[in-house]
């Protein structure tokens, strides 16, 4: 599948206070950054309308657009609010095509169902995420990944995904991103586990065990006394 | 058993305060589906589980469950017609202070669907008001 090209509009803004950020998000700009080596940080801001409209996508490369002039850019994170649910502020970091750039990228399981799942399995996803390294122009949007084969027990790690030509991962090879689990054997566990310890026990306090070991050292020095 | 810590430094805890917004455990980390708060407050061992309990029996017992809060502070209690002073009362129960934004519950391993009706459940067990979160995004 060709790789979509994302392209957002960007105006310079001058870096301001807190409050002056704050004016900004009132008009419906987001205030962002654009920073990279050998470049010096620039404020930017974006159109939130535009912003929200892109977010939709797997974003990792973007190109900026300010006045006509182009900048091929990383997303490097995004503030949430965490209430409203939209972004607050971006960071971008300006890229070149000729260097490797370290990126998250998003892990999916296919659309076949795990051969497992017949037998009462359960898919389960450890990692959404996967930190590779690669040239821009290599960089995937998001990683498929084949679950079909897995049976009960089964389980992916970092190390077992194919990667796309020119991409590696950066995330340890051990990490686990999926495993198919026996929903069963899971659901008889958790029947089981409430049976132990009915009792409403009253928690150790440290604090009180300092004072009563302080106070048997001073007894102790003054009988040596 | 109810939730509550295994040790702690002191037996009794002032009230402290509970402002801002909760700038940690507000997205989705583990699960497909959670359940987030947008009010303040404080949640009881009791609350959390009677929440885990509906969402358990509504799923089934299928799919996987995270319970993305700890009721970690002791809240003390004075007995009944007995006169102000002689010291702060008895450690009654335990709370889960939360802030707006607080994940409360995330699940994964069943429809959208189900987790909706689950999560809906677990939202009337709780005196704040929550919403439905998904990773999937709205088409």
């Amino acid at each position: 599948m060709a790789k979509v090209k994302h392209v957002l509009n960007v105006q310079a803004r001058t870096a301001g206070t807190t409050n002056d950020a704050r004016r900004l998000r009132k008009t419906g700009l987001i205030p962002a950054i654009v920073y990279g080596k050998g470049i010096e940080p620039k404020c930017i801001s974006v159109n939130a309308t535009e912003w929200q409209m892109l977010s939709r996508n797997e974003l990792n490369i973007l190109s900026l657009v300010e006045d006509g002039k182009e900048t091929l850019v990383l997303l490097k994170e995004v503030q949430h609010d965490p209430i409203l649910n939209r972004a607050s502020h971006l960071d971008f970091q300006a890229i070149r095509m000729d260097q490797k750039i370290k990126a998250h990228v998003a892990v999916r399981p296919g659309h076949e169902l795990p051969a497992g799942a017949s037998a009462g399995g359960l898919l389960e996803q450890n990692l959404h995420e996967i930190e590779v390294e690669s040239l821009p122009q290599d960089l995937p949007e998001e990683i498929i990944v084949d679950v079909s084969g897995m049976n009960l027990g089964d389980m992916i790690h970092v190390g077992d995904i194919a990667m796309p030509e020119g991409v590696t991962a950066v995330t340890h090879a051990d990490i686990v991103v999926f495993t198919e689990v026996d929903e069963s054997a899971a659901a008889a566990e958790e029947e089981a586990a409430p049976a132990e310890g009915e009792e409403a026990a009253e928690p150790e306090v440290i604090a009180e065990k300092k004072t009563e070991e302080r106070a048997a050292a001073r007894e102790d020095r003054k009988k040596a006394e | 058993m109810p939730l509550m810590p295994k040790r702690v430094k002191h037996r009794k805890v002032q009230r402290g305060n509970n402002a801002g917004l909760s700038q940690r455990c507000n997205k989705l980390d583990f699960g497909d589906f959670g359940l987030q708060t947008f009010e303040r407050g404080q949640l009881t061992a009791a609350q959390i589980e009677a929440a885990r309990v509906a969402i358990t029996r509504h799923m089934k017992r299928r799919g996987q469950v995270w319970i993305r809060l700890f009721p970690y502070k002791p809240c003390t209690k004075k007995p009944l017609e007995v006169r102000m002073g002689k010291g702060k009362g008895n450690v009654e129960f335990w709370v889960a202070p939360v802030k707006p934004g607080r994940m409360l519950f995330e699940i994964s391993g069943c429809s959208e669907t189900l987790a909706k009706e689950a999560m809906s459940l677990a939202a009337s067990k709780l005196p704040i008001r929550c919403r439905f979160v998904s990773r999937i995004p709205a088409v």
